[in-house]
Protein backbone atom coordinates (compact mmCIF):
# COMPACT_ATOMS: atom_id res chain seq x y z
CA UNK A 1 0.00 0.00 0.00
CA UNK A 2 1.21 3.16 -1.19
CA UNK A 3 0.53 5.76 2.13
CA UNK A 4 1.10 9.81 1.74
CA UNK A 5 4.68 9.75 3.77
CA UNK A 6 5.47 6.52 1.10
CA UNK A 7 4.76 9.19 -1.64
CA UNK A 8 6.41 11.70 -0.08
CA UNK A 9 9.41 9.75 0.25
CA UNK A 10 9.57 8.66 -3.27
CA UNK A 11 9.55 12.27 -4.02
CA UNK A 12 12.21 12.88 -1.86
CA UNK A 13 14.34 9.94 -3.04
CA UNK A 14 14.00 10.85 -6.42
CA UNK A 15 15.39 14.45 -5.84
CA UNK A 16 18.25 12.94 -4.06
CA UNK A 17 19.13 10.47 -6.58
CA UNK A 18 19.13 13.51 -9.40
CA UNK A 19 20.79 15.33 -6.51
CA UNK A 20 23.69 12.64 -6.41
CA UNK A 21 23.89 12.29 -10.18
CA UNK A 22 23.91 16.30 -10.12
CA UNK A 23 27.09 16.16 -7.75
CA UNK A 24 29.21 13.36 -9.50
CA UNK A 25 28.56 14.93 -13.49
CA UNK A 26 29.25 18.87 -12.75
CA UNK A 27 30.97 18.70 -9.72
CA UNK A 28 33.16 16.29 -10.80
CA UNK A 29 33.20 14.43 -7.24
CA UNK A 30 35.09 10.87 -7.47
CA UNK A 31 32.13 9.09 -5.71
CA UNK A 32 29.82 6.44 -6.56
CA UNK A 33 26.07 8.16 -6.56
CA UNK A 34 24.87 5.60 -3.93
CA UNK A 35 28.33 6.45 -2.01
CA UNK A 36 26.73 10.14 -0.91
CA UNK A 37 24.86 9.40 2.42
CA UNK A 38 21.94 12.16 2.58
CA UNK A 39 23.09 13.61 5.59
CA UNK A 40 26.84 14.02 4.42
CA UNK A 41 28.16 17.25 4.97
CA UNK A 42 28.85 18.90 1.49
CA UNK A 43 31.54 21.15 2.48
CA UNK A 44 34.60 21.16 4.97
CA UNK A 45 35.33 18.37 6.61
CA UNK A 46 32.69 16.04 4.41
CA UNK A 47 32.60 15.60 0.74
CA UNK A 48 35.09 18.69 0.67
CA UNK A 49 33.29 20.89 -1.75
CA UNK A 50 34.38 24.99 -1.35
CA UNK A 51 32.44 28.19 -2.01
CA UNK A 52 33.45 28.12 -5.71
CA UNK A 53 31.27 24.46 -6.03
CA UNK A 54 28.92 26.10 -3.99
CA UNK A 55 27.87 29.14 -6.38
CA UNK A 56 28.16 25.66 -9.20
CA UNK A 57 26.12 23.67 -7.35
CA UNK A 58 23.21 26.48 -6.88
CA UNK A 59 22.95 27.01 -10.45
CA UNK A 60 23.36 23.54 -11.61
CA UNK A 61 20.31 23.15 -9.22
CA UNK A 62 17.82 26.06 -10.59
CA UNK A 63 18.26 24.74 -13.67
CA UNK A 64 17.58 20.79 -13.15
CA UNK A 65 14.85 21.56 -10.99
CA UNK A 66 13.19 24.73 -13.00
CA UNK A 67 13.49 26.29 -8.73
CA UNK A 68 14.17 29.94 -8.55
CA UNK A 69 16.87 30.59 -5.56
CA UNK A 70 16.92 34.14 -6.21
CA UNK A 71 13.10 34.63 -5.60
CA UNK A 72 13.61 33.86 -1.77
CA UNK A 73 14.06 36.96 0.03
CA UNK A 74 16.98 36.61 1.82
CA UNK A 75 18.48 36.03 -1.36
CA UNK A 76 16.56 39.02 -3.37
CA UNK A 77 18.25 41.95 -0.91
CA UNK A 78 21.90 40.63 -2.81
CA UNK A 79 20.01 40.62 -6.21
CA UNK A 80 18.70 44.18 -6.53
CA UNK A 81 18.72 43.53 -10.41
CA UNK A 82 15.62 41.26 -9.87
CA UNK A 83 17.55 38.68 -11.97
CA UNK A 84 14.97 35.35 -12.61
CA UNK A 85 17.83 32.94 -11.36
CA UNK A 86 20.71 33.08 -9.99
CA UNK A 87 22.28 31.71 -13.45
CA UNK A 88 21.03 34.38 -15.60
CA UNK A 89 22.99 36.40 -13.09
CA UNK A 90 25.80 34.86 -13.35
CA UNK A 91 25.86 35.04 -16.94
CA UNK A 92 25.08 38.55 -17.47
CA UNK A 93 27.98 40.16 -15.35
CA UNK A 94 31.39 39.15 -14.56
CA UNK A 95 30.77 41.81 -11.48
CA UNK A 96 27.66 39.22 -10.07
CA UNK A 97 29.38 36.37 -10.52
CA UNK A 98 31.92 37.40 -7.68
CA UNK A 99 29.79 39.42 -5.62
CA UNK A 100 26.61 38.69 -5.90
CA UNK A 101 26.52 35.16 -6.83
CA UNK A 102 29.04 34.94 -3.53
CA UNK A 103 26.61 36.95 -1.15
CA UNK A 104 23.85 34.29 -2.64
CA UNK A 105 26.12 31.29 -1.82
CA UNK A 106 26.66 32.30 1.73
CA UNK A 107 23.14 33.11 2.24
CA UNK A 108 21.91 29.71 0.89
CA UNK A 109 24.90 27.66 2.46
CA UNK A 110 23.03 26.75 5.09
CA UNK A 111 20.66 25.19 3.00
CA UNK A 112 23.41 23.37 1.29
CA UNK A 113 24.81 21.05 4.00
CA UNK A 114 23.75 18.57 3.08
CA UNK A 115 21.15 16.18 0.67
CA UNK A 116 18.47 15.80 2.59
CA UNK A 117 18.75 19.91 4.05
CA UNK A 118 19.12 20.55 0.06
CA UNK A 119 15.67 18.48 -0.76
CA UNK A 120 13.81 20.53 1.87
CA UNK A 121 15.07 23.57 0.18
CA UNK A 122 14.16 22.50 -3.29
CA UNK A 123 10.30 21.24 -2.09
CA UNK A 124 9.86 24.59 -0.41
CA UNK A 125 10.60 27.02 -3.15
CA UNK A 126 8.74 24.57 -5.46
CA UNK A 127 6.10 25.28 -3.20
CA UNK A 128 6.07 28.87 -2.41
CA UNK A 129 6.40 29.27 -6.49
CA UNK A 130 3.79 27.08 -6.76
CA UNK A 131 1.38 28.94 -4.51
CA UNK A 132 2.83 32.47 -5.88
CA UNK B 1 49.06 19.12 42.06
CA UNK B 2 47.37 15.94 39.73
CA UNK B 3 45.24 17.13 36.69
CA UNK B 4 41.61 15.99 38.31
CA UNK B 5 42.68 17.32 41.49
CA UNK B 6 42.39 20.71 39.82
CA UNK B 7 39.44 20.33 39.02
CA UNK B 8 38.07 19.04 42.81
CA UNK B 9 36.57 22.26 43.83
CA UNK B 10 34.98 22.92 40.74
CA UNK B 11 33.50 19.62 39.02
CA UNK B 12 29.82 18.42 40.40
CA UNK B 13 29.81 15.14 38.71
CA UNK B 14 32.56 12.90 37.37
CA UNK B 15 32.16 9.99 34.76
CA UNK B 16 34.93 7.44 33.24
CA UNK B 17 35.07 7.97 30.08
CA UNK B 18 37.29 4.81 27.84
CA UNK B 19 38.61 4.23 31.12
CA UNK B 20 39.78 7.96 32.49
CA UNK B 21 38.36 9.53 35.22
CA UNK B 22 37.05 13.55 34.37
CA UNK B 23 34.24 15.99 35.31
CA UNK B 24 30.87 15.14 33.36
CA UNK B 25 29.71 18.23 34.78
CA UNK B 26 30.75 21.65 36.29
CA UNK B 27 26.85 23.26 36.34
CA UNK B 28 23.63 22.68 35.42
CA UNK B 29 23.63 20.61 31.69
CA UNK B 30 21.37 23.78 30.30
CA UNK B 31 23.59 26.24 31.49
CA UNK B 32 27.04 24.12 29.89
CA UNK B 33 25.08 23.84 26.51
CA UNK B 34 23.80 27.15 26.53
CA UNK B 35 27.84 28.53 27.28
CA UNK B 36 28.76 26.29 24.21
CA UNK B 37 25.90 27.84 22.05
CA UNK B 38 25.99 31.31 22.76
CA UNK B 39 29.71 32.15 24.13
CA UNK B 40 32.73 30.42 25.11
CA UNK B 41 33.56 27.49 26.98
CA UNK B 42 36.71 25.00 27.71
CA UNK B 43 36.61 21.38 28.49
CA UNK B 44 38.83 18.59 29.30
CA UNK B 45 39.36 16.25 26.46
CA UNK B 46 41.39 13.45 28.11
CA UNK B 47 39.56 10.34 27.30
CA UNK B 48 40.83 10.98 23.87
CA UNK B 49 43.90 8.19 23.00
CA UNK B 50 46.54 10.77 21.66
CA UNK B 51 49.34 8.83 19.46
CA UNK B 52 52.26 9.72 17.84
CA UNK B 53 52.76 6.84 14.99
CA UNK B 54 56.25 7.60 13.56
CA UNK B 55 59.14 5.46 11.95
CA UNK B 56 59.98 4.49 8.41
CA UNK B 57 57.08 2.67 7.64
CA UNK B 58 54.31 4.88 9.71
CA UNK B 59 52.42 5.41 6.22
CA UNK B 60 52.04 1.97 5.29
CA UNK B 61 51.20 0.95 8.23
CA UNK B 62 48.21 3.31 8.98
CA UNK B 63 47.41 3.04 5.22
CA UNK B 64 46.70 -0.62 5.98
CA UNK B 65 44.85 -0.44 8.82
CA UNK B 66 42.72 2.89 7.98
CA UNK B 67 39.59 2.48 6.25
CA UNK B 68 40.36 5.87 4.59
CA UNK B 69 42.24 7.38 1.60
CA UNK B 70 45.47 8.17 3.79
CA UNK B 71 46.77 10.77 1.44
CA UNK B 72 47.27 13.54 3.96
CA UNK B 73 49.29 17.35 3.48
CA UNK B 74 51.18 18.56 6.60
CA UNK B 75 49.21 19.64 8.68
CA UNK B 76 45.63 17.96 7.49
CA UNK B 77 43.42 16.29 9.31
CA UNK B 78 40.96 13.14 8.07
CA UNK B 79 38.10 12.00 10.02
CA UNK B 80 38.07 8.00 9.66
CA UNK B 81 37.12 5.10 11.84
CA UNK B 82 38.48 1.72 12.56
CA UNK B 83 36.01 -0.78 11.77
CA UNK B 84 36.36 -4.71 12.53
CA UNK B 85 36.64 -7.22 9.92
CA UNK B 86 32.81 -7.15 9.88
CA UNK B 87 32.36 -3.67 9.10
CA UNK B 88 31.32 -2.77 13.17
CA UNK B 89 32.63 0.40 14.26
CA UNK B 90 35.19 0.20 16.67
CA UNK B 91 36.83 3.60 16.85
CA UNK B 92 36.18 7.32 16.16
CA UNK B 93 39.19 8.17 14.72
CA UNK B 94 41.18 11.63 13.61
CA UNK B 95 44.68 11.22 11.53
CA UNK B 96 46.90 14.12 11.19
CA UNK B 97 50.10 14.08 9.16
CA UNK B 98 52.85 15.57 11.18
CA UNK B 99 55.74 16.29 8.46
CA UNK B 100 55.50 12.36 7.85
CA UNK B 101 54.58 11.14 11.17
CA UNK B 102 51.21 10.85 12.23
CA UNK B 103 48.91 11.84 15.08
CA UNK B 104 46.24 9.31 16.33
CA UNK B 105 43.16 11.36 18.00
CA UNK B 106 40.78 8.23 18.57
CA UNK B 107 37.01 8.16 20.73
CA UNK B 108 35.99 4.49 21.72
CA UNK B 109 38.48 2.49 23.24
CA UNK B 110 40.84 3.22 26.57
CA UNK B 111 45.15 3.94 25.54
CA UNK B 112 46.02 0.69 26.81
CA UNK B 113 43.72 -1.32 24.37
CA UNK B 114 44.59 0.37 21.45
CA UNK B 115 47.84 0.17 21.86
CA UNK B 116 47.41 -3.70 21.99
CA UNK B 117 45.06 -3.51 18.82
CA UNK B 118 47.58 -1.88 16.87
CA UNK B 119 50.65 -3.38 17.98
CA UNK B 120 48.97 -6.59 16.54
CA UNK B 121 48.68 -5.06 13.28
CA UNK B 122 52.16 -4.11 13.38
CA UNK B 123 54.44 -6.66 11.08
CA UNK B 124 57.84 -7.78 11.98
CA UNK B 125 59.57 -6.34 9.44
CA UNK B 126 57.92 -2.81 9.97
CA UNK B 127 59.32 0.22 11.38
CA UNK B 128 56.65 1.56 13.41
CA UNK B 129 57.08 3.34 16.26
CA UNK B 130 53.68 3.91 18.69
CA UNK B 131 54.47 6.91 21.32
CA UNK B 132 51.69 7.06 23.97
CA UNK B 133 50.74 10.78 24.32
CA UNK B 134 48.38 10.65 27.61
CA UNK B 135 51.52 9.88 29.14
CA UNK B 136 53.27 13.27 28.50
CA UNK B 137 49.79 16.04 27.24
CA UNK B 138 46.82 17.17 28.09
CA UNK B 139 44.35 18.06 25.67
CA UNK B 140 42.05 20.97 26.49
CA UNK B 141 38.91 22.06 24.39
CA UNK B 142 37.70 25.99 23.57
CA UNK B 143 34.76 25.75 21.63
CA UNK B 144 31.90 28.60 20.80
CA UNK B 145 31.10 30.66 18.54
CA UNK B 146 33.03 33.10 20.07
CA UNK B 147 36.07 30.48 20.75
CA UNK B 148 38.03 31.80 18.06
CA UNK B 149 37.83 35.63 19.69
CA UNK B 150 39.84 33.94 23.01
CA UNK B 151 42.09 31.74 20.91
CA UNK B 152 42.87 34.82 18.51
CA UNK B 153 43.47 36.98 22.31
CA UNK B 154 46.28 34.46 23.22
CA UNK B 155 47.52 32.93 20.08
CA UNK B 156 47.38 36.09 17.73
CA UNK B 157 45.10 37.18 14.97
CA UNK B 158 46.58 35.01 12.43
CA UNK B 159 44.49 31.54 13.85
CA UNK B 160 41.01 33.64 13.00
CA UNK B 161 41.80 32.21 9.46
CA UNK B 162 42.90 28.70 10.58
CA UNK B 163 40.83 26.03 8.57
CA UNK B 164 39.04 23.14 10.16
CA UNK B 165 40.38 20.08 10.32
CA UNK B 166 44.04 21.33 10.28
CA UNK B 167 46.30 21.43 12.99
CA UNK B 168 49.83 23.78 13.92
CA UNK B 169 52.49 23.75 16.55
CA UNK B 170 52.63 27.06 18.18
CA UNK B 171 56.21 28.92 18.11
CA UNK B 172 55.56 31.11 20.77
CA UNK B 173 53.86 28.39 23.15
CA UNK B 174 54.53 24.64 23.55
CA UNK B 175 50.81 23.96 22.37
CA UNK B 176 49.68 22.08 18.75
CA UNK B 177 46.42 23.30 18.38
CA UNK B 178 43.47 21.31 16.51
CA UNK B 179 41.17 23.15 14.32
CA UNK B 180 38.42 20.39 15.31
CA UNK B 181 35.34 19.83 17.42
CA UNK B 182 31.79 18.25 17.32
CA UNK B 183 29.22 20.76 19.00
CA UNK B 184 28.90 22.89 15.21
CA UNK B 185 30.22 25.41 16.90
CA UNK B 186 33.65 27.06 16.30
CA UNK B 187 36.39 24.58 18.02
CA UNK B 188 39.74 23.82 19.04
CA UNK B 189 41.60 21.44 20.75
CA UNK B 190 44.46 22.11 22.42
CA UNK B 191 47.42 19.62 22.97
CA UNK B 192 49.47 20.94 26.08
CA UNK B 193 52.20 19.59 27.67
CA UNK B 194 51.12 18.14 31.40
CA UNK B 195 53.29 20.41 33.17
CA UNK B 196 51.32 23.33 31.44
CA UNK B 197 48.25 22.03 31.28
CA UNK B 198 46.67 23.83 34.40
CA UNK B 199 48.14 27.29 33.36
CA UNK B 200 46.88 27.02 30.07
CA UNK B 201 43.39 25.97 31.58
CA UNK B 202 43.15 28.77 33.84
CA UNK B 203 44.43 31.07 31.66
CA UNK B 204 41.67 30.49 29.29
CA UNK B 205 39.25 31.13 32.20
CA UNK B 206 40.93 34.38 33.15
CA UNK B 207 41.48 35.65 29.59
CA UNK B 208 37.78 34.47 28.52
CA UNK B 209 36.13 36.10 31.38
CA UNK B 210 35.30 39.33 29.08
CA UNK B 211 33.88 36.37 26.69
CA UNK B 212 31.48 34.72 29.72
CA UNK B 213 33.35 31.47 29.33
CA UNK B 214 32.98 29.03 31.59
CA UNK B 215 33.74 25.29 32.23
CA UNK B 216 32.27 22.33 30.85
CA UNK B 217 32.17 19.04 31.30
CA UNK B 218 31.79 16.07 29.20
CA UNK B 219 27.61 15.99 29.21
CA UNK B 220 27.43 19.09 27.27
CA UNK B 221 29.95 18.02 24.65
CA UNK B 222 28.39 14.66 24.42
CA UNK B 223 25.04 16.59 24.23
CA UNK B 224 26.12 19.02 21.96
CA UNK B 225 27.53 16.67 19.65
CA UNK B 226 24.19 14.87 19.22
CA UNK B 227 22.37 17.84 18.68
CA UNK B 228 24.41 18.83 15.67
CA UNK B 229 24.41 15.05 14.13
CA UNK B 230 28.53 14.33 14.89
CA UNK B 231 28.86 10.56 15.33
CA UNK B 232 28.97 9.22 18.69
CA UNK B 233 31.19 6.15 19.28
CA UNK B 234 29.53 5.44 22.58
CA UNK B 235 26.15 5.29 21.27
CA UNK B 236 25.04 4.74 17.80
CA UNK B 237 28.42 3.48 17.40
CA UNK B 238 27.69 0.54 19.62
CA UNK B 239 24.51 -0.45 17.26
CA UNK B 240 25.07 -3.75 15.39
CA UNK B 241 25.72 -1.70 12.06
CA UNK B 242 28.31 -0.22 9.53
CA UNK B 243 29.22 3.00 8.39
CA UNK B 244 26.86 2.41 5.21
CA UNK B 245 23.79 2.46 8.18
CA UNK B 246 25.15 5.22 9.94
CA UNK B 247 26.09 7.73 7.05
CA UNK B 248 29.62 7.26 7.09
CA UNK B 249 30.69 6.45 4.01
CA UNK B 250 31.92 9.70 3.70
CA UNK B 251 34.97 8.28 5.99
CA UNK B 252 36.02 4.82 4.44
CA UNK B 253 37.20 4.44 0.57
CA UNK B 254 35.86 1.55 -1.67
CA UNK B 255 39.21 1.71 -3.16
CA UNK B 256 41.22 -0.62 -0.76
CA UNK B 257 41.94 -2.74 1.40
CA UNK B 258 41.39 -2.56 5.03
CA UNK B 259 40.00 -4.63 8.08
CA UNK B 260 36.23 -4.61 7.45
CA UNK B 261 36.88 -3.55 3.58
CA UNK B 262 35.79 -6.96 2.32
CA UNK B 263 32.21 -6.82 4.66
CA UNK B 264 31.62 -2.87 3.84
CA UNK B 265 31.88 -3.90 0.31
CA UNK B 266 29.75 -6.87 0.52
CA UNK B 267 27.11 -4.75 2.00
CA UNK B 268 27.48 -1.87 -0.70
CA UNK B 269 26.96 -4.63 -3.16
CA UNK B 270 23.94 -5.88 -1.74
CA UNK B 271 22.61 -3.00 -0.21
CA UNK B 272 21.67 -1.38 3.30
CA UNK B 273 18.05 -2.72 4.76
CA UNK B 274 17.68 0.67 7.56
CA UNK B 275 19.64 3.70 7.44
CA UNK B 276 19.86 6.38 10.85
CA UNK B 277 17.89 8.98 10.52
CA UNK B 278 17.06 12.51 12.44
CA UNK B 279 13.78 12.43 14.75
CA UNK B 280 12.33 14.72 16.20
CA UNK B 281 8.99 15.18 18.79
CA UNK B 282 7.35 17.21 21.30
CA UNK B 283 6.57 14.08 23.39
CA UNK B 284 9.52 12.22 24.86
CA UNK B 285 10.19 8.99 23.17
CA UNK B 286 13.44 6.47 24.37
CA UNK B 287 15.29 3.68 22.57
CA UNK B 288 13.72 0.83 21.71
CA UNK B 289 10.48 2.76 20.95
CA UNK B 290 8.98 1.68 17.36
CA UNK B 291 8.31 4.22 14.75
CA UNK B 292 5.14 3.57 11.92
CA UNK B 293 3.56 4.71 8.91
CA UNK B 294 -0.28 3.47 9.06
CA UNK B 295 -0.02 0.71 10.76
CA UNK B 296 3.05 -1.15 9.09
CA UNK B 297 6.67 -0.93 11.17
CA UNK B 298 8.88 1.24 9.54
CA UNK B 299 11.78 1.77 12.03
CA UNK B 300 13.48 1.65 16.02
CA UNK B 301 14.84 4.54 17.75
CA UNK B 302 18.16 3.93 18.84
CA UNK B 303 18.98 7.09 20.90
CA UNK B 304 17.00 9.85 22.52
CA UNK B 305 17.31 13.00 24.71
CA UNK B 306 15.38 16.69 25.03
CA UNK B 307 17.39 19.72 23.51
CA UNK B 308 17.87 22.12 25.37
CA UNK B 309 18.23 24.72 22.38
CA UNK B 310 15.23 23.52 20.83
CA UNK B 311 12.86 22.51 23.42
CA UNK B 312 11.61 19.42 21.72
CA UNK B 313 12.82 15.53 21.78
CA UNK B 314 15.29 14.90 19.05
CA UNK B 315 16.87 11.27 18.69
CA UNK B 316 18.01 8.61 16.04
CA UNK B 317 16.11 6.01 14.50
CA UNK B 318 17.07 2.74 12.58
CA UNK B 319 14.49 3.55 9.64
CA UNK B 320 13.69 1.53 6.55
CA UNK B 321 16.04 2.84 3.49
CA UNK B 322 12.69 3.43 2.11
CA UNK B 323 11.35 5.61 4.54
CA UNK B 324 14.78 7.11 5.77
CA UNK B 325 14.22 10.73 4.53
CA UNK B 326 13.75 14.11 6.18
CA UNK B 327 9.97 15.89 6.50
CA UNK B 328 8.32 12.91 6.74
CA UNK B 329 5.82 11.73 9.88
CA UNK B 330 5.57 8.64 11.56
CA UNK B 331 3.60 7.55 14.84
CA UNK B 332 5.60 6.56 18.10
CA UNK B 333 4.59 3.27 19.79
CA UNK B 334 6.36 2.52 22.91
CA UNK B 335 5.67 -0.47 26.10
CA UNK B 336 2.35 1.74 26.70
CA UNK B 337 0.89 1.94 23.02
CA UNK B 338 0.78 4.40 20.44
CA UNK B 339 1.87 7.72 21.30
CA UNK B 340 2.68 11.12 19.95
CA UNK B 341 4.24 11.32 16.03
CA UNK B 342 7.61 12.72 15.33
CA UNK B 343 9.50 14.11 12.21
CA UNK B 344 12.17 13.05 10.52
CA UNK B 345 14.69 16.07 9.65
CA UNK B 346 17.59 17.03 8.13
CA UNK B 347 20.62 17.13 9.94
CA UNK B 348 21.57 18.63 12.18
CA UNK B 349 18.76 19.31 14.51
CA UNK B 350 20.66 22.55 15.40
CA UNK B 351 21.44 25.62 13.31
CA UNK B 352 24.51 26.80 14.91
CA UNK B 353 25.16 30.62 15.97
CA UNK B 354 29.06 30.15 14.69
CA UNK B 355 27.29 29.70 11.25
CA UNK B 356 25.57 33.68 11.22
CA UNK B 357 28.96 34.87 13.03
CA UNK B 358 31.09 36.80 10.68
CA UNK B 359 35.00 36.58 12.42
CA UNK B 360 36.34 39.45 10.51
CA UNK B 361 32.93 42.03 11.52
CA UNK B 362 31.40 40.55 14.47
CA UNK B 363 32.65 41.05 18.45
CA UNK B 364 31.59 39.09 21.60
CA UNK B 365 32.32 42.52 23.38
CA UNK B 366 29.33 44.01 20.46
CA UNK B 367 25.91 42.74 21.89
CA UNK B 368 24.43 43.76 18.56
CA UNK B 369 26.27 41.29 16.54
CA UNK B 370 26.01 38.92 18.75
CA UNK B 371 22.45 39.23 19.13
CA UNK B 372 21.96 39.87 15.21
CA UNK B 373 23.63 35.91 14.72
CA UNK B 374 21.62 34.42 17.26
CA UNK B 375 18.15 36.38 15.78
CA UNK B 376 19.28 34.75 12.25
CA UNK B 377 19.90 31.37 14.02
CA UNK B 378 16.15 31.59 15.14
CA UNK B 379 14.68 33.03 12.28
CA UNK B 380 16.12 29.27 10.50
CA UNK B 381 14.25 27.54 13.25
CA UNK B 382 11.32 29.05 13.26
CA UNK B 383 10.79 27.97 9.69
CA UNK B 384 11.56 24.45 10.52
CA UNK B 385 9.37 24.50 12.87
CA UNK B 386 6.24 26.56 10.49
CA UNK B 387 6.83 23.38 8.04
CA UNK B 388 6.59 20.77 10.61
CA UNK B 389 3.13 22.26 11.35
CA UNK B 390 2.04 22.02 7.90
CA UNK B 391 2.87 18.16 8.04
CA UNK B 392 0.96 17.97 11.15
CA UNK B 393 -1.86 19.36 9.55
CA UNK B 394 -1.48 17.16 6.79
CA UNK B 395 -2.07 14.36 9.12
CA UNK B 396 -5.13 16.09 11.23
CA UNK B 397 -6.70 17.10 7.72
Amino acid sequence: MTTPMRQKAIERQKIIDDLRQLLVDNLYLQLAPQDIDPDTTLFGSGLGLDSVDAIELIVSVESRFQVRFSKQPEVQEVNPKGFGTLSEAIHSDEQIETKEARQVEQNLRIHLRNLNALTDLILFVRRTQTEA
Amino acid sequence: MTWNAHFSQTASEWVNVDGVELPASFSELSEEVHAIRNRVAVSDRSFVCMLRIQGEDAYDFLDELCPCDMYLRDGEIRHTLLLSEEGRTLLELYIANDDDEYIWLSEGMPVADVLAHLQSYIKEDMDVELVDLNETHQLIAVYGPFAWELMAELEGPQIIGFPYSTFYHSEESELTLFRLGKTGEFGYDLLVPVGAAQALWDKLLEVGKVFDCVPVGFRALEYCAMENFFFDIRHEGREPVTPLELQLQWRVSYEKDYPGSAALKDLREKGIARRVTLIESEASFYPEDLLFDEGTLVGEVIRSMYSHTLGTYIGLALIDVACAHSGLLFRLWSDTGFGEYCWSCSAPFVDNVSLFVNVQKHSYRDPEAVEASRVRASLERQRKVEERVRLLESIDG
